[in-house]
């Protein structure tokens, strides 16, 4: 690994926990699939360096109307494909968002079941 | 700011302000590298690449945070972006360096004068010449982390030797030229300009360290 991919991993990891960054979708990603960052480079097909570069972009969002245009854009300034950035953005969106509604259902029926308790 | 590097600068400043999706990619891709180098040619005797890395990264964000922090009119982007890595690597250092103090320096001990000269004499006899060697060049090191320049170098080891003769200060800048008046001037705002960076980074409290240990 050269001195730029050095920098550009400790930048990524620095933004890794924030969801506005692909840096966080692809640790979602890899936790998710259970796969390494390896893995993840040659399933992109791409280099480290464009990697960490992707990594350091912005996700759009999946329902917005220029996700497409986008991902393009992001595809052309980092190398990897469209299918392959489009694929980790949605994947974890729609889990995100499954875990959030079942959270939520969880919630729901907890307060439920002591509304129940309360009234017997 | 005429060049293609200034137009290139400006677009990228430009997208950083306006979150654009690519901007901090942008920023590392374009001036990563050059920033590190430079750092490495600057500080040679910071071994430790994380710590280049890490102050890199601290002023990239730092820019990327807060974009009107910098102004276009009064510089380049890269000029910038160095002055800020740079503040950001002193920065560690001091906290590494008082991380890594192994011993209690005593509150009285005071700079030797002629500190450089002790040095240099006693190394061409005693038996700690290569201590006193070792000592010199840490010392010469040290402040090359601080100073960018040969001249600065020197000037801040006058100061710190409480040099007291401007002749040997204008010897040093090389303006034996002027009036001695306009020595007297250019002496002093060198020597405050010195003086600034040395009380700012307690450089006098590092040497200690460097020399008692």
């Amino acid at each position: 690994m050269n001195s730029q991919e050095k920098l550009m991993r400790l930048a990524s990891s620095r933004i890794s926990k924030d969801d506005s960054f692909m840096s966080y979708f692809l640790g979602k990603y890899l936790a998710f699939e259970r796969i390494s960052e390896d893995q993840m480079i040659s399933e992109l097909n791409c280099s480290l360096a464009c990697y960490y570069k992707l990594a350091l972009c912005k996700a759009p969002n999946p329902t917005a109307n220029d996700f497409i245009q986008r991902i393009q854009r992001i595809s052309e300034k980092t190398g990897v494909s469209v299918f392959g950035i489009s694929k980790i953005i949605k994947r974890v969106y729609t889990i995100n968002k499954l875990s959030d509604a079942q959270s939520q259902s969880f919630l729901m029926a907890a307060r439920d079941k002591k509304k129940n308790e309360d009234n017997s | 700011m005429t060049n293609k590097t200034s137009h290139r600068e400006l677009e990228l400043h430009s997208l950083i302000q306006k979150d654009d999706d690519v901007a901090l990619m942008e920023l590392f891709e374009i001036h990563g590298e050059t920033i590190m180098i430079k750092l490495k040619s600057w500080y040679k005797s910071v071994l430790d690449e994380a710590l280049i890395l890490e102050a890199v990264n601290e002023a990239f964000f730092g820019y990327y945070k807060n974009p009107n922090t910098f102004n276009p009119k009064k510089g380049t982007l890269s000029r910038f972006l160095e002055v800020a890595a740079e503040r950001d690597l002193k920065n560690i250092l001091q906290k590494e360096n008082r991380r890594g103090k192994k011993i209690d320096l005593p509150e009285d001990v005071e700079l030797q004068e002629k500190m450089w000269n002790s040095i240099l004499s006693e190394s061409e006899a005693s038996d700690s010449a290569i201590v006193m060697t070792e000592t010199y060049s840490k010392v010469e090191e040290f402040l090359q982390g601080y100073f960018l320049n040969s001249v600065d170098v020197e000037l801040a080891r006058l100061i710190l030797m409480k040099e007291r003769a401007n002749t040997e200060f204008v010897k040093v800048l090389n303006i034996d030229s002027l009036s001695p008046q306009d020595q007297t001037k250019e002496v002093k705002r060198n020597k405050d300009r010195i003086k600034k960076v040395i009380s700012r980074n307690n450089i006098e409290e590092q040497l200690r360290a460097i020399i008692y240990e």
